[in-house]
């Protein structure tokens, strides 16, 4: 326990005293949640309005549908909703992407059919088109049923809700995530994947400075080497992170929610699961440079999949969005966002336990090839 | 009493033997002089006995303990000057010396005394709280060294410590490990430097090519070649001399050429002298000195291996 409590004092001492790292891990992850929830706030907000939405339409033949349909149009127009003929345009549903226009909706005059092609550079308009189409056609089949049961008791047009057909918001407005209270969260856990360098140099530094052997010539076991490194660098990467932590919750304002011990449960384990992949990593990989760029590509990936720098659900990709579940940076982000936004703890466990276990198996495979040497040069 | 005895060590790394079935026993209180070239198994052979490396077989001991089965006390009683200097430049001097010394089990203010008793050792007190980086050379090896000795070790092994450094720094070491000596340590000290080896160490064993090929004190060592004499000409244009004619001279053993100087080692009984002074003068090289020398340890290596010590 002794030799332990050295080691882990001698690298606290080193990491603290190491101010490009602790540059790196503690101004480096301020600088970029401040600089990027204020570039991209607007992505966040939580209030969209969409005006002028332009439409295309082509009806054939005359039916109470299309009447309906009509009508509709001049209720929809007064909300911004333009739809225009498409015969006056000359334009084909198969153009539309290449076109000014959210949608092209092609209507038969039997009522039985009702196409809608939609623009996919114009997503959101395309959609809420969509919405107001779909809401359309169900007073529309109420209206038809009612009227066959009770004509007397319908004898106007389908009535539309004033003030528009669609409106978005956050099922909790107020708990919505803003892009600081995005952006914090996603740094932590990104730059904690960072600090697997700190594990990595806790190893590496004792071959550059010829002092590994030194230690292992000493009585010293090399359980209680590795033990000391991981504790003492992982102690230092608390710390840091907690510096952030706490700058973006008091000085940045950020919304971290209420309850603190599990946000700091799935984060402690994340710097856990990266100081044994340095570490891991930099006793399987004898070449210093390959296990640097090794360690310093990988939270770039795993970045770029668990939305550190956008949320990846904002990209229509179905096999992107698949990949990203083998991210910790993103399970341990959902954790997070679960609970400051959802009060919902229900992954922090998981998120907990997968990160810890990633740990102790990939400890486990270091330790044994460490076991079998002896040198550590 | 032997401090460490090493029995049949035999050390391959691939097809290459570094250390070849070497037995040597040190007895306590000695400076134990391990001298070779690079590459004579000298490293690979301390890198064992500290057990940082395992042999292919045979066994060492220290203190009458098999270092493999009891490898916590060897190393409790051992201390490592490294050849490489192995301190940390981010940690003060005395912080230096603490961290290896608590490695040793040493704590509290006995760890605190032991540190600044060993800088003092070295000569490094008044640097005590002051970051080797800005340490010279010398001043680095000094402390590679109170690093070794905090914890007093029975046994001591320097390994080549004076490598590049200055000759105040260097005589300050030499003098620091014969202090440590009288102290009661046991040292096995590598070297290349023969002056040094010569100076400071009561037992010396000469290893070549992973074997020891002549082992004990620096005077029986020099007996083995009693029966050669040397002779050093210094001459002008040492260019055209050819080896192979005096060689060819009756009587001589090898030949060395260091800048101007021809050293000729012959069989002592034969007097060719005024046969190797005929070769100059018929070739026309001019003769500056003729000085006649004592053997030394330099001269046991090459006579015993055919090479410079430091080839």
């Amino acid at each position: 326990m002794t030799n332990i409590l050295a080691i882990l004092k001698k690298e606290m001492v080193h990491e603290l005293r190491n101010k490009k790292s602790s540059l790196m891990l503690i101004l480096f992850p301020i600088i970029m949640i401040t600089i990027l929830s204020l570039v991209l706030s607007s992505a966040f907000a939580d209030q969209s309005s969409v005006t002028n939405v332009d439409i295309l339409y082509n009806l054939n033949g005359n039916s109470t549908l299309t009447q309906e349909f009509m009508n509709m149009t001049r209720e929809a127009s007064k909300s911004g909703f333009n739809l225009i003929d498409a015969s006056v345009t000359g334009i084909n549903p198969g153009n539309i992407t290449d076109t000014g226009y959210a949608c092209y909706i092609q209507l038969s005059g039997n009522g039985s059919d009702m196409v809608l092609y939609e623009n996919t550079k114009l997503s959101m308009e395309a959609s809420i088109t969509e919405t107001m189409l779909s809401s359309f056609i169900r007073s529309y089949n109420t209206q038809t049923v009612i009227r066959k049961v009770n004509p007397a008791s319908i004898n106007k047009p389908v009535n539309f809700p004033e003030g528009g057909y669609v409106q978005a918001e956050s099922l909790q407005k107020e708990r919505a995530p803003s892009s600081l209270d995005y952006y914090t969260i996603a740094m932590l856990t990104l730059f904690i994947m960072y600090s697997a360098l700190s594990g990595l140099w806790a190893i590496n530094s004792e071959r550059t400075q010829k002092t590994g052997n030194r230690i292992l010539a000493s009585p010293l076991r090399k359980y209680e080497l590795l033990a000391g490194k991981t504790i003492g660098t992982t102690l230092v990467t608390i710390f840091q992170m907690a510096v952030v932590f706490i700058f973006a919750r008091y000085i940045l304002n950020a919304y971290m929610g209420s309850h603190m011990e599990s946000i700091a449960l799935v984060l402690i384990s994340e710097i856990i699961m990266s100081i044994s992949i340095g570490i891991s990593i930099s006793l399987m990989v004898k070449n210093i440079n390959l296990a640097s760029s090794i360690v310093n590509f990988v939270p770039v990936i795993f970045g770029f999949l668990g939305g550190a720098y956008f949320p990846l659900s904002n990209m229509d990709s179905r096999f992107l969005n698949t990949l990203s579940n083998f991210s910790p940076i993103k399970w341990s982000n959902d954790a997070i966002f679960k609970v400051v936004f959802d009060n919902d703890f229900s992954q922090v466990v998981n998120a907990v336990i997968i990160n810890l276990s990633i740990a102790a198996l990939i400890f486990a495979v270091a330790s044994l090839v460490f076991r079998r040497e002896a040198q550590l040069k | 009493m032997y401090i460490l005895r090493i029995s049949e060590l035999l050390k391959k790394f691939g097809d290459v033997v570094a250390v070849d079935n070497i037995s040597l026993d040190i007895e306590a209180g000695q400076i134990f002089g391990l001298l070779g070239p690079n590459g004579a198994g000298k490293s690979t052979a301390i890198n064992i006995i500290c057990g940082l490396i395992a042999s292919n077989k045979g066994t060492v001991t220290i203190l009458d303990n098999d270092i493999n089965k009891n490898r916590h006390f060897a190393k409790q009683n051992t201390g490592i000057v490294p050849q490489d200097i192995a301190i940390y430049e981010d940690l003060t001097a005395i912080e230096n010396v603490r961290f290896f010394a608590g490695l040793y089990g040493l704590k509290g203010t006995e760890l605190n005394s032991r540190a600044r008793e060993a800088l003092e050792f070295v000569g490094l007190l008044d640097k005590a709280n002051e970051f080797p980086k800005k340490f010279s050379g010398g001043m680095k090896r000094r402390l590679n060294i109170a690093c070794a000795i905090a914890h007093r070790p029975k046994l001591i092994i320097m390994d080549e410590p004076t490598v590049g450094i200055d000759p105040q720094s260097r005589n300050h070491i030499l003098q620091s490990v014969k202090k440590l000596n009288e102290m009661g340590s046991t040292i096995i000290y590598t070297s290349h430097y023969m002056e040094e080896v010569e100076e400071i160490c009561t037992k010396v064993a000469i290893m070549d090519h992973g074997k020891v090929i002549a082992e004990g004190t620096v005077d029986e060592l020099k007996s083995i070649i009693t029966d050669t004499g040397t002779v050093w000409v210094t001459v002008d244009h040492v260019d055209r001399v050819r080896e192979e004619k005096l060689k060819s001279i009756n009587g001589v053993q090898s030949i060395q050429i260091e800048e101007s100087i021809v050293k000729v080692n012959s069989v002592r009984d034969v007097n060719n002298l005024d046969k190797v002074i005929l070769y100059f003068t018929s070739e026309g090289i001019p003769i500056r000195n003729v000085e006649s020398k004592v053997p030394d340890l330099e001269t046991v290596f090459l006579t015993l291996t055919g090479r410079k010590l430091r080839d």
